[in-house]
């Protein structure tokens, strides 16, 4: 009778534990597209079994194994970190290379061309009224030009700053959910095996991933603390540590809770916020104040060369063409003076009424401006750089959504079974990649030869 | 000569979707194809046009440096791919046979068996 009911015990009691395992079946079919979740496997114990002793063995349910690895975590999110840099740069500078048009068709290279053209026109017919005032209109055109795109500039800088508020609303919002899941984790230990908890903490983790650069460290009490670019406290314990952006210079300050500088631990570290950081402080002043020289340049040549002749009195000009504000930004305030058609120097000062100083204002247009480079080509050239700067943000964007998805993919079937079929599984992808490894590297410098020679 | 660089490119997208998966096997089926554009490169720089023709060359161009971003994409994944699973066989082989003298983790080995057929 007694083994009856070890052996009706047992079976009932396996029945359990397998109402358990199913249960977590279930549980894993049911969550299959929670973010953050993994999957988790019961595990099945066996009891002691020896009955000259009494011990009926039989099955009970072990701990909950999760097929969490943090190895793979980490590799997701050390992608992601790059990717939100990369996506934030692409869009933002997509908004900044419009303004840039080399085309000659409009903007500032048109509106150079158009101010050569009339002062060669002006050579023509000097004491034409009608060509000196064209001169003055086209000079205004010019000034428009780079008002304009040194305003989209700095629209582009205040959008910047606005998403830079939001991502540091982003940061603390999510440290607080962080703080909170801790608090669950500290207040009842078995609420680390918790699955739901489990996937809430790593779906928040991939999440600030995106928006700044951190460290992770795992206590033994099971909480997570959170290190802003590997050293200011964001998350520690049950405790949130807010950081805020301060923006009362033009250059972008981000503090932490003491109120303590800490930007360079951010810029261009990752995340979304590095990106606007390093875009803030470094990428948009830098196009600023090329695009400042540039217009800076260009009017102290202009208002130079005109100094140098006589106007329609033949007198000395009384008044410059352009006039700026350098504080304020040479290309953002360029402007034409209450300058008057008989005020424009078209003949030079041996020769009053003749078209000496209007041919010299024309060949301004082939004259070195900036570092050797004609006006036209210096602004040519920054708009490259602005283009280069986009395109390369662009690739990175498109090679770092590759290794997301590569690491995802990876992490997604990590199954944690038998030690052996991981190793042999490893052995064969190192020495795919091997493989595959050379042959790109041959391809890759193979292009390289054809490209210099079709340069 | 743009048809042959678009092969290329094709042969290089293959590639880079199998290092997108978790799949060996796929990796090694892009060899055959990855082997063949190696020739296939060569063969570019007999093809290129001259310099009569500015915009064919413009063309040339543009796709190879279109080429030379698929081979970027490709060789960063396999960086990645190749340095991710190292990393993973450094835990796997410390977790099961430890650490050497020099500290570093023992070496990874897979286990298999051996079957004769008399």
């Amino acid at each position: 009778m007694g083994n009856l009911f070890s052996a009706l015990l047992n079976s009932a009691n396996a029945l359990q534990v397998y109402g358990r395992v199913f249960s977590t079946i279930q549980n894993n079919v049911t969550n299959a597209s929670t973010p953050g979740y993994v999957k988790q496997d019961q595990s099945l114990v066996a009891m002691p079994f020896n009955p000259a002793v009494g011990l009926g063995g039989g099955v009970q349910a072990g701990p909950l194994l999760s097929m969490r690895s943090e190895y793979l975590e980490q590799a997701v999110r050390n992608q992601q970190q790059l990717l939100g840099s990369a996506q934030q740069k692409t869009a933002d500078l997509a908004q900044v290379q419009p303004l840039f048009d080399t085309s000659g068709n409009s903007g500032i290279p048109n509106a150079l061309n158009e101010f050569f053209n009339n002062f060669s026109q002006l050579s023509v017919s000097p004491s034409s009224q009608v060509s000196r005032q064209n001169v003055i209109d086209a000079a205004g055109q010019v000034a428009q030009a780079f008002n304009q795109n040194a305003a989209g500039i700095m629209l582009v800088s205040a959008n910047v700053v606005n998403q830079t508020r939001e991502a540091v609303t982003t940061v603390n919002q999510l440290a607080s959910q962080l703080a909170e899941i801790n608090q669950h984790f500290r207040a009842n230990s078995a609420s680390t095996q918790d699955a739901g908890l489990d996937a809430r903490l790593h779906a928040v983790l991939e999440n600030l991933s995106q928006v700044a650069n951190y460290s992770l460290i795992r206590s033994q009490d099971g909480t997570y603390s959170v290190y802003l670019g590997g050293q200011t406290p964001l998350v520690v314990g049950d405790r949130s540590f807010p950081i805020t952006a301060d923006f009362s210079t033009p250059q972008t300050i981000i503090r932490n809770a003491q109120g303590n500088d800490i930007t360079a631990q951010l810029d261009n570290t990752g995340g979304s916020l590095g990106a606007l950081i390093e875009e803030n402080n470094t990428t948009l002043p830098g196009y600023k104040t090329t695009l400042d020289t540039l217009a800076k340049n260009f009017a102290d040549t202009v208002n130079t060369t005109l100094s140098q002749g006589v106007d329609n009195s033949g007198n000395p000009p009384a008044v410059n063409l352009f006039t700026y504000n350098a504080v304020a930004g040479a290309a953002y305030t360029l402007a034409v003076t209450n300058i008057t058609p008989n005020d424009i120097a078209a003949a030079l000062p041996g020769a009053p009424g003749g078209n000496g100083n209007a041919i010299a204002m024309a060949q301004l247009a082939n004259a070195p401006a900036a570092g050797g480079f004609t006006v036209t080509q210096a602004y040519g050239n920054l708009g490259g750089q602005v283009g280069r700067d986009l395109a390369n943000a662009q690739q990175d964007k498109t090679v770092q959504q590759n290794l997301v998805t590569q690491a995802q993919q990876l992490r997604a079937t990590s199954t944690g079974v038998s030690l052996d079929e991981e190793a042999a599984k490893l052995l064969q992808f190192q020495q795919a990649y091997q493989a595959v490894g050379k042959l790109v590297g041959v391809l890759d410098g193979l292009t390289q030869t054809v490209i210099n020679m079709v340069k | 000569m743009l048809a042959r660089i678009q092969s290329i490119r094709r042969r290089l997208d293959a590639l880079r979707i199998a290092l997108l998966s978790p799949s060996s096997e796929e990796i090694v089926n892009c060899l055959p194809a990855l082997e063949e554009a190696v020739p296939s490169c060569h063969q570019l720089e007999l093809e290129l046009p001259d310099d009569s023709d500015p915009l064919a060359r413009l063309e040339i161009r543009i796709a190879l440096h279109a080429l030379q971003s698929d081979l970027q994409i490709a060789g960063r994944l396999i960086e990645h791919g190749a340095a991710l699973h190292q990393g993973w066989a450094m835990l796997l082989a410390a977790a099961v046979g430890g650490y050497v003298a020099t500290g570093a983790p023992a070496p990874l080995t897979a286990g298999g068996t051996v079957s004769l057929e008399g």
